[in-house]
């Protein structure tokens, strides 16, 4: 069980703070500690068929000791070196929240990970990824961008989409971090068949293996349906969105 | 154009000023403007669009020189170079809130696989 505490600000770096949670693993000699962590929908149990394998690795570069039941998937690994995680892990990353609440501890000292969970703070501002997000989305929308572009575009605005669901919900303490349920969430006039269309699309441009591309995408009727939709999803709708 | 307007103007602004690209939403930008622009280029040229970044490298790699109409060949050549240099770009994944990013690889990219790619893409204006 996570012990959730908050810290507000956007996240600038605090000098000496990364040597401060360094020197405190060090001192309960917990220092030079690699983990390896699984995450995402194989870590909350909630995968299909087609899922990846959603692995993160912080300090090291070695293959993942996955259960013979998974062998033979794509991995898709993300990857930090000790300073970056430290330096996330200060600045209280919501991705690193994401990985202490719902992460499977592969590989590691069980109790060097428990002591940064106990003391992880995520923040509590994340109106710039906010922003962010919605710049990106509305410039997404200008013109015809789709043209030739189907499954990038879908996939493009199916990331900044989930990412701006989670960070407004975040911004409101909710933690969801499963991309559909996120969406669902926050935007709750996104129609079940655009939702599934975005992950679907996602999906196939994202995963180390996909699927030949099904002609249903390639429905700029449905892609015209889609952007109106999306229109509205990104209007600001609170102050604190702008 | 073989390019729509608003993907190739983000794609120009990043070769001439990469460092404005490198972190926040113009990074996120200049992502989907490079995956637009590779899919659409192909579309174009060659009929087919991209449904996945290591996908459309391999078809590309697998191409024989006959199955490439001879007026874009140069720029199919541009193009897998721009792909095989692209790697700064899709350095971070999800929503990770993390933007301390190579400013040097982006430059690299910026000249040895952008720039070439518009200069390229603008002559068929």
């Amino acid at each position: 069980m996570i012990r959730r505490r908050e810290c507000n600000g956007g996240g600038n770096k605090v000098g000496g703070s990364i040597d401060r949670t360094a020197g405190a693993l060090k001192q309960i000699g917990l220092s030079h500690t690699q983990f390896t962590i699984l995450i995402g929908s194989r870590a909350r149990r909630t995968q299909n068929s087609t899922s990846d394998i959603d692995v993160v690795r912080i300090g090291h570069l070695k293959p993942a000791k996955i259960g013979s039941r998974f062998r033979n998937q794509p991995i898709s690994y993300t990857d930090y070196d000790i300073d970056t995680f430290l330096d996330l892990y200060e600045r209280g990353s919501l991705f690193l929240y994401h990985i202490f609440k719902e992460g499977k501890l592969l590989e590691g000292s069980a109790e060097a990970w428990q002591w940064l969970k106990d003391h992880f703070r995520v923040r509590t501002d994340f109106k710039e990824d906010i922003s962010r997000n919605r710049r990106f989305l509305q410039w997404l929308l200008k013109g015809t961008k789709y043209n030739g572009a189907v499954v990038p575009y879908l996939a493009h605005a199916c990331r900044a989409l989930k990412n701006l669901a989670i960070f407004s919900l975040a911004q409101n303490r909710e933690y969801v971090f499963d991309k559909r349920a996120a969406l669902r969430k926050a935007f709750p006039q996104l129609s079940d068949d655009v939702i599934a269309l975005l992950v679907d699309a996602s999906n196939r441009f994202e995963r180390l293996s996909s699927p030949g591309l099904s002609r249903r995408f390639v429905d700029y009727d449905k892609i015209g349906r889609l952007n109106r939709q999306l229109a509205l999803a990104v209007k600001p709708r609170r102050l604190h969105d702008r | 154009m073989i390019v729509d307007k608003d993907t190739l103007a983000t794609l120009g602004a990043a070769a001439k000023s990469p460092e404005a690209y490198v972190s926040g939403s113009e990074r996120q930008k200049l992502r989907a403007a490079f995956d637009f622009a590779c899919s659409q280029i192909t579309n174009h040229t060659l009929g087919f669009e991209s449904q996945n970044r290591m996908m459309l490298r391999a078809k590309l790699n697998s191409l024989a020189v006959d199955e490439i109409p001879k007026d874009y060949s140069k720029l199919i050549t541009i193009l897998k170079k721009a792909l095989k240099s692209a790697e700064p770009l899709y350095s971070s994944k999800a929503y990770q809130d993390d933007e301390n990013e190579d400013i040097v690889q982006m430059r690299k990219f910026a000249k040895q696989g952008l720039k070439p790619l518009v200069d390229c893409i603008e002559q068929f204006a």
